[in-house]
């Protein structure tokens, strides 16, 4: 089974290439193998792990060392998306024989709601695994304790799960040892991206098309901007311009629905990609093709009034974005319901904390449904509670087709909402793929 | 023409934009004052009454109706000097807006002039009172006074594509451009009678094109007729080739903006 052979950071891309292959498929999570790579070696259940077999029962401190530092990867409802519109049916397997509420407890924060079934460990049925084989329905179900083996034996793939880099990054953004790769897997690991693509978006809509765009920026010494400078200049044979080329020779396409993010260091040329995408800058060289309307939230409040009230400055904010003014006045209430600012409306805006601007701009930036939401680093503003109402937003948005292109420096942030993931650097792509595989890469560049 | 009904598309799309500029202008233009758009009426009405209290016992022998014919001058050539001057820091001043959202960027000069047109229909009713007040004669030639204001206005707006574009580049354009407009104003025959000027100047104010704009403007207020064919000619023709010349200049220039704003 090519699945159970491959190594862990590249079994989740593996599946969704070979989703078609597998009708069944089932992770595990949790086992011996897994747990001893990524705690600690001085954790006093890791030598237990090595050397009990069967896996040990664990102590309830054991447990809740185990609750606070293992999540389930957020990737899985991801996955679990893609795979049930691939057709193929998920199951979860757990060699440790962990109990049935401590696992409820970690699925639910996966945000999958159709875990349909939940036998405790130790306790399933023999025939099980042929029964859920023999099923037509994609459910996702948990299993509880089985070998892979009785599930292969049932025409179930099994594959090793990714342990959530997440968690590494907030215990101060250490990641632990790429586990080895053999040159297969490696192998493995660049036909899988190539082909995550082709299987998370089967048909071929494409929403932005980048053709070949190079942005080059004359950087003169000094700014000039008055005319004496320039005759100065000019006499001096001094209007010799530097060239920058922020971006060079970057093609790829964006499909419809996606959520792509675009990762890289300061001055990769991140910021020039999206503003080129968006039309502010015109290439200097190729071609960018957006199919349909796109919102660009590259600076919350851009083209406010702050004069003007905050019921005038939806009107102003809503036509700026090229949203008509009926349509704009039937969906007002809602603009003011998501930014919460009954009781406000009738005050100039410059009254306003920069939390209050930031609720509205995003508020009018989102009334609609854009086909193309362009995202710049500006979900950093507000508090948490804002920052996960915008979260849900553009899960909303996703739903109903919105493509998504979000700039980010935070890694996590860019695996927990983006399909795939293009790396920038000095205005090159260094690589793209999928999400987490690329901030994988660029971490440990 | 696909590309023509491509703009013409994006125009369309953005026409709501110009609409919230033009409305935005004019409501922050009187926000915090107390008479708030009175002042559009007001303000005409007030420096009319100035100027004639100084100037009419200079002129009061050569013209009659001496207030009409101030105000006439005046609000024309108003209309093209603050629509011009306040276009000239559109682009500069939107920069925060232009670097970040796609707009098409002559909206913001039109908007301008835009905003500078409706005030002009604001001045026309203080026209009206003066005209009432002085018992001038209501020449059935007053309806057509939109003629020379289509002209002034594709006049103005060529010209503020201009301004706001080269503005850009050397921020000089701005002072230079507030010495420019006081010495147009003395180079055109608002106060004064043009016969006054000795035959040389005449010649020169002819080719002046805001002097014909207020010509055809007074023929059609004054004298109640409407002018020759020439006029005609000058007024529209200055206008199309002005506002051809700004598109062209606008047009070379705006993909750069976003670099030196």
């Amino acid at each position: 089974m090519p699945g159970y052979r491959l190594k862990n950071y590249y079994t989740l891309s593996t599946l969704l290439r070979e989703a078609e292959r597998f009708p069944c498929i089932a992770f595990e999570v949790f086992d011996t193998l897994l747990l001893r790579q990524f705690l600690p070696a001085d954790e006093p259940f890791h030598a237990r792990l090595k050397d009990e077999t069967p896996a040990p029962a664990f102590t309830q401190a054991e447990l809740e060392f185990l609750r606070t530092h293992m999540a389930l990867n957020p990737l899985l409802k991801k996955v679990y998306d893609c795979a049930a519109r691939a057709g193929a049916r998920i199951f979860l397997v757990s060699l440790l024989p962990l109990p049935a509420d401590f696992l409820t407890g970690v699925l639910r924060e996966t945000g999958i709601p159709q875990w349909e079934e939940l036998l405790s460990a130790g306790e399933a049925d023999e025939s099980l695994p042929h029964a859920l084989a023999s099923r037509a329905e994609g459910k996702l179900l948990y299993l509880g304790q089985y070998s892979p083996d009785a599930l292969r034996e049932a025409g179930i793939t099994v594959f090793r799960y990714v342990p959530p880099i997440q968690r590494y990054l907030q215990s101060g953004g250490h990641l632990p040892e790429k586990p080895r790769t053999s040159a297969l897997s490696e192998r493995c690991a660049d036909t899988v991206n190539r082909f995550y693509t082709r299987v998370t978006h089967p048909a071929r809509d494409v929403a932005v098309q980048v053709e070949n765009v190079s942005m080059l920026f004359n950087i003169s010494s000094e700014r000039i901007d008055s005319i004496k400078e320039y005759c100065i200049k000019l006499l001096k044979r001094q209007l010799l311009f530097e060239e920058f080329w922020a971006l060079k020779d970057i093609s790829f396409e964006v499909r419809r629905g996606e959520r792509v993010g675009l990762i890289g260091l300061n001055g990769s040329g991140k910021s020039t990609m999206l503003k080129v995408i968006c039309g502010v800058l015109r290439p200097t060289k190729g071609r960018v093709e957006v199919t349909g309307t796109v919102a660009p939230l590259i600076e919350l409040g851009a083209g406010f009034d702050f004069d003007l009230s905050a019921t005038e400055n939806v009107f102003l904010g809503g036509a700026i974005l090229g949203y008509p003014r009926e349509e704009m006045r039937r969906r007002y209430e809602g603009i003011i319901d998501f930014a919460g600012l009954h009781g406000f409306e009738n005050v100039p805006i410059k009254n306003y904390s920069s939390g209050m601007i930031a609720r509205l701009g995003f508020a009018i930036a989102t009334c609609h449904t854009p086909d193309v939401l362009i995202i710049d680093e500006i979900l950093s503003v507000g508090d948490f509670e804002f920052q996960k109402k915008c979260h849900r937003k553009m899960e909303e948005l996703t739903g109903r087709g919105t493509t998504v292109l979000f700039v980010s420096h935070s890694a996590g942030d860019i695996v927990s909402m983006c399909d795939r993931a293009i790396w920038l650097d000095h205005g090159r792509i260094a690589d793209m793929g999928e999400a987490e595989y690329i901030v994988e890469k660029y971490l440990n560049q | 023409m696909r590309k023509f009904a491509a703009r013409w598309g994006t125009f369309r799309r953005y026409s709501g934009l110009l609409r919230e500029l033009v409305v935005r202008d004019i409501k922050v233009r009187y926000r915090r004052s107390f008479l708030g758009l009175v002042w559009t009426v007001l303000n005409p009405l007030l420096m009319m009454l100035v100027m004639t209290l100084v100037f009419s016992t200079i002129f009061r022998s050569n013209i009659e109706n001496f207030p009409v014919y101030l105000l006439t001058g005046n609000i024309v050539f108003a209309l093209n000097a603050d629509s011009t001057s306040q276009a000239l820091m559109s682009i500069v001043g939107n920069a925060g807006l232009i670097k970040k959202v796609y707009i098409p960027k002559y909206l913001f000069p039109l908007s301008k002039v835009l905003s500078c047109l409706v005030n002009f229909g604001f001045s026309l009713i203080a026209l009206l009172i003066v005209m009432l007040i002085t018992h001038s004669p209501f020449y059935p030639s007053l309806l057509l006074f939109w003629a020379p204001l289509v002209g002034l206005f594709l006049f103005s707006s060529g010209l503020s594509l201009i301004l706001s574009a080269v503005n850009v580049y050397f921020r000089d354009v701005g002072h230079l451009y507030s010495v420019l407009i006081t010495a147009w104003t003395y180079l055109t025959p608002i106060f004064y009678p043009i016969e006054i000027l000795p035959p040389v100047m005449q010649k020169i104010v002819f080719w002046n094109p805001l002097y014909q704009y207020i010509k055809y403007f007074r023929l059609l207020v004054l004298a109640g007729t409407v002018p020759e064919w020439d006029t005609n000619l000058y007024c529209f023709g200055a206008g199309a080739l002005m506002l051809a010349a700004g598109t062209a200049v606008f047009k070379k220039l705006q993909d750069h903006f976003i670099l030196h704003i």
